[in-house]
């Protein structure tokens, strides 16, 4: 009995100093600042403010070299580069996008990686400057366990490249990684849109009829209705201009892609 | 005394009289041109704005605040065109060189405005006489405040959520401070890391807040945003106090505490809206936004901590998608 009771506290003080003392988290004002003005830059960037977003980035990776933050700083660098690009900067977007592909081998982070490697293949699809990145074919192929930007990026880019099942499967896994907040529904919008085109394509090649299509562009802009952002909209409007049959309902479809159009340049003249 | 030399005298004192006056002409002109560097050397420099509006032949130009010329003359060029040329001091020329800039400002509210010419960059070579220099342009008092406006007006009800929320904060009685307390008493001796992480983020967000809280009063912001305060607190009054919850440890608080999130997520959303409108306006104004940013980000992290965390049912069922940090791929819809 004292055996078993010696054995007992043995366990239980072995068990005690097993357990780790709580660590002390501290914030780095350097890295969280940098974490703040990316979060602010990707905001300006929806809201197609391109000088706004691109200083916000600038700032993020400044703050980012001040934290000796690596991975934010690649990631720094493949936000700027997409502001860049967004702003029709092409030329400083793919010097940003290599920098960020450089820095993110360095700590050996293959979401970023990947992430700077799609835009850039992306950006060159484009441009139509073929075999610019020599192993873009490799990019296609995404781990499941990495963020849903890189499979979005990757079902687009299968797209582009007429891989229609790799871009299928990847826009499946974007539904799959959605979460319930505005960020989600526009990633879920964008994948139901692209999953509406690539099915209308094939239906256009096989002369069969688009009920799916329309399914899923209906899906986009529901969800595009409740989250927000016209130039996606647009996109999902002139999406259904061009799927319409019935010449009433197509001009109606274009009427309010017209509206659409219009407020957002008139918003950018403001 | 003869009559003739009683002609003479007067004769010569007239004589006196009109030479002491043509000299004292003479010397007042001399002063006057000394005065006025009329026969100082000149140079003449070239400015071409888009309108001759705001000057007017015989405009100070200034360099540092000392006058080294005027506006010499003013004229539109056959293509429609504005030339005007300045003439200048040639003994400040060696104090402008290549890269300098002329500019219209304003001393005051009120007042003419005054051509302002730049140094430009000291390691290049001076500026040749009849150089041509380029203007820049300055956003006026009017167009600033215009253009600020929309900013000011959102981000003036949004610092008064932010004040409202650090006195929610600070407040002994507080919610978050009695729940900071309770969780306190409630982890005493259990060995909880992710409690004892919480309590230290619930300290530091504490901290940033009553800095954040102190920034404000300094900067006279708290009775500047009263008005908005009084509209704003009753949104807080909304997010029912976490303490009841935290203590009966009801399935409600998490629902609670999910309401908090969610209102900390709009406000943070709205503050990155406002930082970057400021960020384009001015590059002073946005400090303060972005370290409401910063605090409101701790703050929505630390309240998702609370709702993760033992207390709270260790449950998130609104998963977020995680992205925030990282902007969208490019989908063809960008201009």
């Amino acid at each position: 009995m004292r055996t078993l009771g010696l054995i007992l506290l043995l366990c239980m003080v072995a068990c005690a100093t097993r357990h780790e003392p709580p660590q002390t988290q501290v914030t780095n004002p350097y890295q969280a600042r940098a974490e703040g003005l990316a979060r602010a830059g990707v905001d300006a960037l929806g809201r197609e403010q391109w000088k706004s977003a691109q200083m916000l980035f600038e700032k993020s990776l400044q703050a980012a070299t001040l934290a000796d933050d690596e991975r934010l700083m690649s990631l720094g660098w493949y936000n700027l580069g997409r502001a860049y690009a967004a702003s029709g900067d092409t030329t400083a977007a793919r010097a940003a996008y290599l920098q960020a592909m450089r820095q993110a081998d360095e700590v050996h982070d293959a979401v970023n990686r990947q992430r700077a490697g799609l835009a850039l293949a992306l950006l060159d699809e484009r441009d139509s400057t073929e075999g610019k990145v020599a192993e873009s074919d490799n990019l296609l192929e995404v781990p499941d366990s990495f963020p849903i930007d890189v499979h979005l990026a990757a079902a687009r880019l299968a797209q582009l490249r007429h891989q229609s099942d790799l871009a299928r499967h990847a826009y499946g896994r974007v539904l799959e990684l959605v979460g319930q907040d505005r960020s989600g529904f526009i990633y879920a919008a964008r994948a139901h849109l692209g999953l509406a085109e690539l099915i209308r394509s094939k239906a256009a090649l096989d002369g069969v009829t688009e009920n799916s299509a329309w399914k899923h562009l209906n899906q986009a802009l529901d969800l595009l209705r409740r989250a927000g952002d016209p130039r996606l909209m647009l996109q999902a409007l002139n999406l259904a201009t061009e799927m319409e049959t019935d010449p009433i309902r197509r001009q109606v479809w274009l009427q309010r892609a017209s509206a659409v159009q219009q407020a957002l340049q008139k918003a950018h003249s403001e | 005394m003869t009559r003739g030399n009683f002609v003479d005298g007067i004769r010569r004192k007239v004589g006196w009289f009109v030479m002491l006056g043509l000299g004292a002409i003479v010397a007042l002109l001399l002063v006057a041109t000394l005065r006025t560097e009329l026969f100082a050397r000149k140079f003449t420099l070239y400015v071409a704005p888009p309108s001759a509006s705001a000057f007017f032949v015989g405009q100070e130009v200034k360099f540092q605040g000392f006058t080294v010329g005027r506006v010499d003359d003013i004229e539109l060029q056959p293509r429609g065109e504005v030339r005007i040329a300045l003439r200048l001091l040639d003994r400040y020329r060696g104090m402008l060189h290549q890269g300098s800039t002329v500019q219209l400002v304003k001393p005051g509210l009120l007042g003419q405005e005054i051509v302002e010419v730049t140094s430009g960059d000291v390691q290049t070579a001076m500026l040749d006489d009849g150089a041509q220099l380029p203007f820049r342009e300055q956003a006026t008092l009017e167009q600033l405040l215009m253009d600020m406006k929309p900013a000011v007006a959102s981000a003036d009800s949004l610092l008064g959520e932010l004040v409202q929320l650090a006195r929610w904060l600070n407040n002994p009685q507080g919610d978050v401070r009695l729940a900071t307390a309770n969780i306190r008493a409630a982890t005493q001796g259990v060995d909880q890391g992710a409690i004892q992480q919480t309590i230290v983020r619930v300290s530091e967000a504490a901290m940033q807040f009553e800095r954040l809280s102190q920034q404000l009063a300094d900067n006279g912001a708290g009775e500047h945003l009263a008005k908005s305060l009084q509209q704003t607190a009753q949104v807080l009054k909304n997010i029912v106090p976490l303490t009841e919850e935290l203590r009966r440890q009801a399935p409600e608080a998490l629902a609670q505490s999910r309401a908090l999130v969610e209102r900390l997520d709009d406000l943070s959303r709205s503050l990155n809206g406002i930082a970057a409108d400021l960020q384009q306006l001015t590059p002073e104004l946005p400090g303060l936004a972005q370290e409401s940013r910063d605090a409101m980000v701790e703050m929505r992290r630390l309240a998702g901590s609370i709702r993760s965390s033992w207390l709270g049912g260790g449950a998130s069922e609104a998963k977020p998608t995680g992205s925030e940090l990282v902007a969208p791929p490019a989908m063809d819809v960008a201009p």
